[in-house]
């Protein structure tokens, strides 16, 4: 509860990062980032592959530890603690690109686990809980189902709504659309609109540009673990200013 | 002789007696079965820790009691242990002291040390995304052992498993040599007292035959009952041909009639 003390505060940012180097053994994947995101923001980063943009986000809930600089997540820092890992997990909900659904369990009861778990909601509520997030992303007439018997599209989307149960203040999305057919990516895309209209703070790793223009406050190009250009979506796709970024958009939006 | 090698007389009456043994073999494959378990647990954590002297310890248990025949290790115990006289004034005499309590150890340990390493391929076999995206929902450790590991783990390690208690309870006749008198103790002693080798031999033979297809059909249960989020949809699309092809996505189909 030390999150709710802290969010009564003025506007400090929701993700404060500061510095933060990443290494791979003697690889730098992240090489000095500094990012500030504020409470409600849409952030899309982007970037060719290995640039070190799924590797950032994964810092943020300490999914990767970094090794130098700070993250700062609703004014928690993060650091190897395990406790304090708990606590902000506890805000941040993440997306992946492979869903990672719980394959034992049915799509309702993928949702009702952690809530269930972290938080003591006895059943009859985590699954009223459950029921209503997906309702949200559409899939209450497949509630009963195991994630083996959906499509990928309709995964993605109870993964969403999973991550939702934990009604975190951010969510991360790892490439959400990447691993699905073409024409399962609309639905995916549509809901996680939808979910910005919701005043949630969305960091998303994605190449779907459409998307980022219609969605994103600032988008954020990186390339060799590095923060090329950080704009606001307009001007990022209208006016870059590296020659790397008009480079990516000119192969990107071909 | 009626040209059968088998004496059906012989072999009724010799059933009661066959019987008290296989109930004595049933013993001594469920107590070494559950604590062979319990004791895996620790040791396969031990196994997988990233302290690298207890990984060792680990390690040098499974090294040891998988290569030592489950007889000698037998015999170790059961006439080794005897000489320390330490032992035979302690209070776990009451364990080492007798044959039955020996046979237990023994298969114990033996049974560990292959558990460990069932256990251990198993929880690796577990994706690490699933694992991370319950880490990523501030699930601890624990539960995410519990809820999430473990539930696939043994989905994964089950066949494994059941090859490892089917012959186990066949490696449970050894217990003969140290005077308990387990299915095989009993057919050899009828043996040795009427000269008929086949009789009682065969009938032993067909006791240990229903006794692993007994636990085998209940593996596939087991299985079944786990495997339901496989099957389950695909029962009820069975019952409703017609919806399948307006539900499903053509790729599911493939998982469902392979």
């Amino acid at each position: 509860m030390i999150v709710q003390a802290d969010t009564a505060g003025t506007g400090a940012p929701a993700i404060a990062i500061a510095g933060l180097v990443k290494h791979y053994g003697s690889h730098r994947a992240l090489n000095g980032i500094d990012l500030d995101i504020r409470r409600g923001e849409k952030i899309v980063i982007c970037g060719p592959s290995g640039s070190g943009k799924s590797t950032l986000i994964r810092c943020i809930n300490a999914l990767e530890h970094h090794d130098g600089g700070s993250i700062m997540v609703n004014g928690i820092r993060l650091s190897a603690d395990e406790g304090t890992v708990q606590d902000i997990r506890q805000e941040v909900g993440m997306v992946f690109q492979h869903f990672n659904l719980f394959p034992h369990l049915t799509a309702l009861e993928n949702c009702m686990l952690a809530p269930r778990l972290n938080r003591g909601i006895p059943k009859a509520r985590a699954e009223k809980l459950a029921m209503h997030y997906l309702e949200r992303v559409h899939l209450a007439d497949h509630a009963r189902k195991y994630p083996a018997r959906l499509s990928g599209g309709q995964q993605q989307r109870v993964a969403i709504a999973r991550a939702l149960c934990m009604e975190p203040r951010i969510l991360l999305f790892d490439e959400p659309t990447s691993a699905l057919d073409p024409e399962m990516v609309g639905e995916v895309l549509g809901v996680m609109e939808g979910l910005a209209i919701s005043g949630v703070t969305m960091v998303c790793v994605t190449h779907e540009m459409g998307f980022a223009r219609r969605v994103a406050d600032r988008c954020v190009f990186m390339d060799h673990g590095e923060i090329v250009e950080c704009a606001e979506a307009e001007a990022f796709f209208q006016a870059p200013v590296s020659l790397r970024l008009r480079n990516f958009l000119a192969q990107i939006l071909r | 002789m009626n040209g059968l090698p088998i004496d059906l007389d012989l072999a009724w009456e010799s059933l009661p007696a066959l019987l008290d043994g296989l109930k004595v073999t049933a013993i001594l494959t469920a107590l070494p079965l559950l604590f062979g378990l319990a004791l895996a647990f620790p040791i396969c954590f031990a196994r997988m820790s990233d302290r690298r002297w207890l990984a060792f310890l680990a390690e040098a248990f499974v090294t040891f009691f998988r290569g030592a025949p489950l007889l000698i290790l037998l015999y170790l115990v059961y006439y080794g242990l005897g000489q320390i006289q330490a032992l035979r004034e302690g209070p776990f005499w009451i364990l080492f002291g007798s044959p039955f309590g020996c046979a237990i150890v023994a298969l114990s340990l033996n049974h560990a040390a292959y558990m460990v390493e069932v256990l251990r391929g198993s929880l690796l076999a577990v994706p690490h995304g699933i694992v991370e995206a319950s880490e990523a929902l501030g699930i601890s450790r624990r539960n995410v052992f519990i809820w999430v590991k473990m539930p696939l783990a043994i989905r994964y390690g089950l066949k494994a498993y059941q090859n490892e208690v089917v012959s186990f309870i066949k490696g449970t006749a050894i217990v003969s040599v140290v005077t308990i008198t387990d299915l095989t103790a009993v057919a050899n002693t009828i043996f040795e007292q009427t000269y008929d080798p086949f009789t009682p031999i065969l009938c032993a033979a067909a006791f240990y035959w229903a006794f692993v297809n007994v636990v085998r059909l209940c593996f596939n249960l087991w299985r079944r009952w786990l495997n339901r989020h496989n099957t389950e949809d695909a029962a009820a699309d069975a019952e409703a041909p017609g919806r399948v092809n307006a539900l499903r996505p053509a790729s599911d189909l493939k998982q469902v009639m392979p």
